[in-house]
């Protein structure tokens, strides 16, 4: 990168002078803005100040915006050999053909080649965090997309790729449409019992999943039961129905999956250790984002930072990864979570930028207020917010927290009502652990 | 200024440079994709003779044209989707790989990527008919062969950087057509951003109904509109601009510690006391205070008239040079900064009886003014809003002086008065300055 070699050749005061005006982006209109580091800095030094000082210092520095870079930096790669991209392993198994025959994907009008190119995208854009595999599902989709009389399985598919994206009423809409020419599709089911249980709906969940028994997928209706029932507070019934399966099956995908199942739901009942233990053991059976992430919450919520920060590390850098990885920076004292901060607002920016609804990823705006800026006032209308989206626990424990920080009774009190009216038990919802609420009506 | 006296503490200093280089690369750094797919165009209509008013009917009949720079950035990960860039399908993109793929990429782009020239009504063809002569196929120029332009790194990834030019007949409609991942990603989306018959532009196309108008022709209105997306009106972005400009000039002023060092030096011997006190005796014998450098009668006064004149120094060549009327290098315009500091702390020392330090501050301000250029042009502001953002600045930059000088006094309230104010606050802070002033210019010749 140019820019910084030039910086380092000529030295850090030049560098002060210099940097600073060539971060400017002229990328677009939006005017770029310059690193936090610059107002970090100035925060440092104002530490060592006397308090009148810091005054003056900090007036001047809330009267400035917060600067970040969003530049694109010209690059100079001197080596034929120098890997500048990695690709996911989709294009890795990138049929051998193609490398003669370039471009055009697979035959317009081919239901089972567009099943089989969906669901590698989809598979992708879990795995990898990478936003656009879940745009390129919906190409290869796109002839059937919203059309009444897509064959179920393409639905479906439709339907879990806007699940992906937080499109939780379309993806519902998709899925009842879907279900009703096609009662018997298990899969189906499967997705619209994780959509009730997101929206906390835990009767319709159940429902839907005793429509997955009848599709004859007995394993997968057991685990959807057992996980809907844990949530309605039967821990010690889930739990062990849930290792009961776990011995069932050989397969790791399955046992990773079911054992991550496990977890979510002893962490539930408050056994915090049991739980730490099978979120070890489901991702040593397979290795998942989505389990890697409630593990680091896990541990974070414990006060485990450096282990969450171990189990961060390998992550794809996804907003839920730099999140975390930025509170567990924090609490640990490390000044490099500001980076991290920057860089989730840089995001926010960039998907204003292309058009792009922020508020679908409300629940880490909600907890990135909440731990980083510690703005529990913010952070509580983010977290109300996001539960109009989305019902897990961690989206009630982000607007409880938020609402005992920001001392806001009233709200806490009508969170804890919703909590019991929708008949969620989770012990870190009534943990005494976490600063108690004044209210208990 | 704040931060003066600390930074001076090498220790304390070094750590907060190396804390701020370090964090400056590390914001830098690649990262995950984290958003959907975005290409990134930059569109400019070159000024070519009277390029800039062709697209307007009086342009039309005389022969010109309409000159277009494009310079389109594309995700690798995104082309290899179309290319196989990874030849070896290792799961890696190399240099050496993007080299040789780098043809069938710009095929790609010519074709996915281009200029449209709808059909035009009937009056407009008479018009084609009149400039026939004169620009026997205008059409062959208004094409875009996109031309590698190197590589950069955004947020998400390494991309392709394409540049193409063309010439386009004065007053034809001409469309810029997108469809790059069309099939293949439904949400990709093509950022532009740019300048067009005089108006800014920025606009998000998706490849679905990928058309941008560059020019709508005799008919039309000038500028460009895309039917996809809202375009940002110049009047909504001039308060935008004027906002944005005013937190970058007030931002550059407190962070920027050389100008906060001069200032420094020039407010060092005024004992400002807030308190109604009768005026403080010069701190030494024959010298500040009252003394011959600062004429007037009051250490307010020459405060004020101190602080003005700096203004006025920087304004005058902050304006010259943002419109390009003079130019300066920052080669000696930052040794000379650092000299400045250096001459004015000397001259609290030893006092030069016909040098007035308000006109020292406006001859050095003149030369701050280019410092503060420099960073205007480097960040950008796009010409039609160039006076908003001028405005903008040079209030930021005042209001960061009035605010960092308000700290002076405040935190001078404890200095002021006391008998030792001069040889340890005034001699012994410019001793210091002249120090820190040379460990500048030292840095910034070598």
């Amino acid at each position: 990168m140019a820019r910084q070699s030039t910086c380092s050749a000529v030295g850090p005061f030049f560098c002060l002078f210099f940097c600073e005006t060539t971060v400017f982006c002229k990328t677009d209109l939006n005017f770029k803005r310059l690193p936090a580091p610059f107002t970090k800095a100035f925060s440092m030094a104002a530490s060592t100040f006397p308090v009148s000082l810091k005054a003056v210092t900090l007036a001047g520095l809330l009267a400035t915006v917060q600067f970040t870079c969003l530049a694109a930096t010209a690059l100079q790669p001197l080596r034929d050999d120098e890997v500048l991209e990695v690709l996911p392993a989709v294009t890795r198994s990138r049929p051998p053909q193609a490398v003669t025959a370039p471009a055009s994907r697979p035959a317009a009008l081919n239901p089972s080649a567009a099943l089989k190119q969906a669901r590698e995208d989809i598979s992708v854009a879990r795995q990898t965090g990478d936003t656009r595999y879940w745009g390129r599902a919906q190409a290869a989709l796109a002839p059937w997309w919203d059309r009444p009389d897509a064959p179920t399985d393409l639905a479906v598919l439709q339907a879990t790729v806007q699940q992906g994206r937080h499109e939780f009423a379309a993806s519902r809409a998709v899925l009842a449409s879907a279900l009703a020419r096609t009662p018997g599709h298990a899969q189906g089911w499967l997705n619209l019992a994780s959509l009730e249980r997101l929206s906390a709906r835990y009767p319709q969940a159940l429902a839907a999943c005793d429509a997955v028994a009848r599709a004859n997928q007995i394993l997968y209706a057991q685990a959807c039961r057992l996980e809907t029932e844990s949530l309605q507070g039967q821990h010690q019934k889930a739990g062990q129905g849930l290792e009961a399966l776990v011995k069932q099956t050989q397969d790791a995908g399955q046992r990773s999956w079911l054992l991550s199942l496990l977890a979510e739901s002893l962490e539930r009942a408050g056994r915090d250790g049991p739980a730490a233990d099978a979120y070890a053991r489901s991702l040593a059976a397979q290795p998942d984002l989505y389990t890697a992430i409630a593990y680091s919450d896990l541990l974070l919520r414990t006060g485990k930072n450096s282990k969450a920060l171990q189990i961060l590390a390998p992550l794809p850098e996804t907003d839920a990864v730099v999140l975390r990885r930025a509170a567990a920076w924090k609490r640990l004292g490390d000044p490099r979570w500001k980076n991290e901060r920057n860089m989730l607002q840089e995001r926010v920016d960039e998907l204003r930028r292309r058009g792009d609804d922020p508020a679908l990823h409300g629940r880490e705006l909600a907890l990135a207020a909440l731990w980083l800026d510690e703005d529990a006032p913010r952070a509580l209308q983010a977290a109300k917010s996001n539960l109009l989206l989305q019902r897990e626990p961690i989206d009630w424990y982000a607007a409880m927290q938020s609402a005992r920080l920001a001392k806001n009774d009233a709200a806490l009190a009508e969170i804890v009502q919703s909590i019991a009216a929708i008949g969620l038990r989770d012990a870190r919802l009534t943990s005494p652990s976490i600063p108690a609420p004044r209210v208990t009506k | 200024m704040i931060g003066l006296l600390q930074t001076m503490r090498s220790s304390s200093l070094f750590g907060w440079l190396s804390a701020l280089t370090l964090a400056l690369s590390m914001a830098c750094m690649p990262v995950w994709a984290h958003k959907g797919s975005d290409a990134y165009l930059d569109v400019q209509q070159v000024e070519q003779g009277r390029a800039e008013s062709v697209s307007t009917s009086a342009g039309a009949g005389t022969g010109s044209s309409a000159s277009f720079k494009l310079v389109l950035a594309v995700a690798v990960r995104d082309l290899d989707l179309l290319v196989p860039i990874d030849r070896n399908a290792n799961g890696q993109i190399t240099w050496g790989e993007i080299k040789v793929a780098t043809a069938q990429v710009l095929a790609l782009l010519n074709k996915t990527a281009s200029l449209e020239m709808p059909a035009v009504s009937a009056g407009v063809t008479g018009a084609t008919g009149a400039t026939g002569s004169s620009a026997p196929d205008p059409q062959d120029t208004c094409l875009l062969n996109w031309q590698a332009d190197g590589l950069e790194r955004r947020s998400d990834g390494v991309y392709f950087r394409a540049v193409a030019q063309a010439r386009c007949p004065a007053g034809k409609p001409v469309n810029f057509s997108y469809g790059l991942l069309k099939d293949e990603d439904s949400t990709h989306r093509l950022l532009v951003a740019g300048r067009i018959g005089g108006q800014d532009l920025l606009s998000t196309l998706s490849p679905q109904q990928g058309r941008l108008v560059l020019s709508p022709g005799t008919t039309g209105q000038t500028g460009a509109f895309s039917e996809t997306s809202t375009q940002n009106p110049v009047p909504s972005n001039r308060l935008s601009a004027l906002r944005d400009y005013f937190a970058l000039g007030m931002h550059h002023l407190l962070q920027g510690y050389d100008h906060l060092a001069f200032l420094l030096a020039l407010v060092l011997p005024l004992q400002l006391s807030l308190r109604r006190m009768p005026i403080a005796p010069p701190a030494l014998p024959g010298w500040a205070g009252s003394g011959p450098r600062h004429a007037g009668r009051s250490n307010w006064m020459a405060l004020l008239r101190t602080v003005t004149a700096f203004t006025i120094g920087h304004s005058i060549t902050l304006i010259l040079a943002t419109f390009g009327v003079t130019q300066a290098s920052p080669a000696w315009v930052e040794p000379v900064i650092a000299m400045s500091i250096a001459v004015t702390a000397w001259l609290n020392l030893r006092p030069v009886g016909w040098i007035r330090m308000d006109v020292l501050a406006l001859l050095f301000g003149m030369i701050h003014g280019f410092g503060f250029a420099g960073l205007l042009l480097e960040a950008a502001a796009p010409s039609g809003l160039l006076p908003w953002a001028l405005a903008g600045f040079n209030l930021g930059v005042e209001a960061g002086q009035l605010l960092a000088v308000a700290g002076w006094v405040l935190v001078s309230q404890a200095l002021v008065g006391r008998p030792w104010y001069g040889p340890v606050v005034v001699r012994g802070g410019s001793v210091l300055l002249i120090l820190l002033a040379a460990w500048w210019f030292w840095q910034r010749v070598g």
